[in-house]
């Protein structure tokens, strides 16, 4: 199964280029414009790796909780899913 | 002095001859009939001569004679004058004349002592002269200097703090430096006080020219012969534009900040554009190749806005004013962000009269600030994910005496506080991409044309900003 990257990025740009250089490389992209809809898909599509624009406005720090945050309803921790965060 | 006999043997002249002044005695007509001893030494012989002529070596009579006034009252004149002795010398001499009488008819004689007081007057002189100079070099000290007491109340001020605080002295400390009602804490002056210790602080005050101004204030103690501090000496040195330099040292370092951001995320932009291409020929994908081109183009395109910026900013250059027509310098504009705007799915729309509006501006100015809004409104809803579609509308209304450019978006629209900053320099709302260049130039650039902006914005729903500009009072 192919791993699921989260790229994070309000730049289009930018999200166009991690995008193409990780499909290229065999990841599955997944792509959030800024914090809120990037908490919605870190919660909805359980990424393996989320990389996220550092300088970002709004929610950078909620979306690094969230993806650290293990599920109350799973056994496994999230965090590990989200090494590379 | 001779024939006057003191009891015990002694004559009254050989007491005269040893008193440490110059004793004659002078008749009506100002002859000198008598001297001690020390006068005839100083001044040479007498007999036959007149007291000018021989205390003044001049043939004319002074113009105040204490011993003339003593004739004419009978009562005992004093006064102070400069005389000349044998060698020639100068003396100051105070003068005692008493009138001798007889039977108390009017007076044949008058005795005239003259204490030589040429070295006291010398040292006064002197220490006047060093008085004045060292009032010159408090008053003229490059810094405000006032002297205060316990109460911290002014005793003492120089000139250059009465110019600059006016007349200080008597008045409170705070109350001169600062127009407070309250004492300062902490004070150099009282940490002085407390400890005999010079401090220094930073201080801003208020002169009466209603500028503030940054001091560094140095306290240093005056010290009675006891030991104690019976003032305090407060010297203030006004490092106004040390500070100033300090803080254009400081934007620029902010610029570089902001600006090595804003290129990193292009120069991205950029790297991406060229992955693109490379790989869209390598794949042979074509659409790859286009998209490749399409970042690369427009990636370059903001670059060259972000030099265009920092050029505003750094160079203070002059606005070269001509005939524009306001409605040509907005479809310019817009043809320019259009493509960027397609990129994103944002419409743009233009609204202006069909006629040209002439006015007075620098053409270039105007298009570098309305490209900076129309930038702005694009960014804005670019961002904004709330709605499916965005417009942002660009438009140039004439009025009489007035331009109104326009330009307004559908975007994430402001929140009172960053509307209050958006004209702030390096204020940006947009992360790394922003320089926060853009809107503080734009703001500059219609100060320069003796315009402003006005801004109406709600959050979620839009933003307005609105240019007005002078058509022609320029």
């Amino acid at each position: 199964m192919r791993k699921r990257v989260l790229v994070v990025d309000d730049e289009p740009d930018v999200v166009t280029y991690i995008c193409s250089i990780l499909e290229d490389n065999g990841f599955e992209t997944a792509t959030a414009a800024d914090g809120e809809e990037a908490m919605k898909k870190v919660l909805e599509q359980r990424p393996d790796c989320v990389t996220l624009d550092i300088s970002m406005p709004h929610t950078r720090g909620k979306v690094l909780q969230v993806a650290k945050r293990k599920p109350r309803d799973e056994g496994h921790s999230c965090h590990n899913r989200h090494r590379h965060i | 002095m001779k024939g006057l006999k003191l009891g015990g043997g002694f004559s009254l002249a050989s007491v005269f001859d040893c008193l440490p002044c110059y004793v004659t005695v002078q008749d009506r007509d100002m002859n000198l009939v008598s001297a001690n001893r020390r006068f005839v030494f100083e001044f040479g012989e007498f007999e036959g001569k007149k007291c000018y002529q021989v205390y003044k070596r001049k043939s004319e009579v002074c113009d105040y004679c204490p011993v003339q006034a003593s004739f004419e009252d009978g009562v005992c004149h004093t006064g102070e004058c400069k005389v000349v002795n044998k060698a020639g010398e100068e003396k100051v001499v105070l003068i005692h004349a008493a009138a001798i009488t007889e039977s108390g008819g009017m007076p044949e004689f008058v005795v005239e002592m003259a204490i030589d007081i040429t070295k006291q007057i010398r040292l006064e002189e002197e220490l006047r002269r060093r008085e004045a100079r060292y009032r010159l070099l408090f008053d003229e000290a490059p810094c405000f200097i006032s002297v205060q007491d316990r109460g911290l109340k002014v005793i003492e001020a120089n000139r250059r703090h009465k110019e600059a605080f006016g007349d200080g002295v008597g008045r409170l400390c705070y109350e001169v430096y600062k127009h407070r009602s309250e004492e300062c804490f902490p004070c150099a002056v009282q940490e002085t006080f407390q400890d005999k210790e010079v401090h220094f602080r930073e201080e801003v005050v208020c002169p009466v020219t209603g500028e503030t101004r940054h001091v560094l204030v140095y306290s240093a103690p005056i010290l009675s012969e006891d030991g104690e501090v019976e003032s305090v000496m407060e010297i203030s040195t006004d490092i106004t534009p040390l500070r100033e330099l300090q803080g254009k040292l400081e934007q620029i370092g902010l610029l570089i900040g902001s600006v090595s951001h804003s290129v990193k995320g292009l120069l991205t932009g950029l790297d991406g554009g060229i992955y693109l291409l490379k790989t869209g020929i390598e794949k042979n994908d074509m659409q790859r190749v286009s998209k490749g081109l399409q970042m690369m183009e427009r990636n370059v395109q903001r670059v060259k806005a972000v030099v265009g910026d920092i050029l505003y900013y750094a160079k203070e250059r002059e606005l070269c004013f001509e005939d524009i027509d306001a409605c040509e310098l907005t479809r310019e504009v817009t043809e320019a962000a259009t493509m960027r705007a397609k990129e994103f799915g944002i419409e743009i729309e233009v609204r202006m009269p069909e006629t040209p509006i002439i006015m007075r501006g620098d053409r270039n100015a105007l298009r570098a600030m309305l490209s900076n809004l129309v930038e702005n409104a694009i960014d804005a809803c670019r961002v904004d994910k709330s709605k499916d579609a965005h417009k942002v509308t660009i438009s140039a209304e004439a009025h009489d005496e007035e331009v109104v450019f326009g330009v307004s978006d559908n975007g994430i629209g402001m929140d009172k506080e960053t509307m209050e900053k958006a004209f702030t320099l390096f204020f940006s709302s947009k992360g790394c991409e922003g320089t926060g260049l853009g809107l503080f130039i734009a703001n500059k650039i219609a100060l320069g044309h003796k315009g402003r902006i006005k801004v109406d914005s709600t959050p979620k729903e839009g933003s307005r900003f609105s240019v007005i500009l002078p058509r022609r009072n320029i």
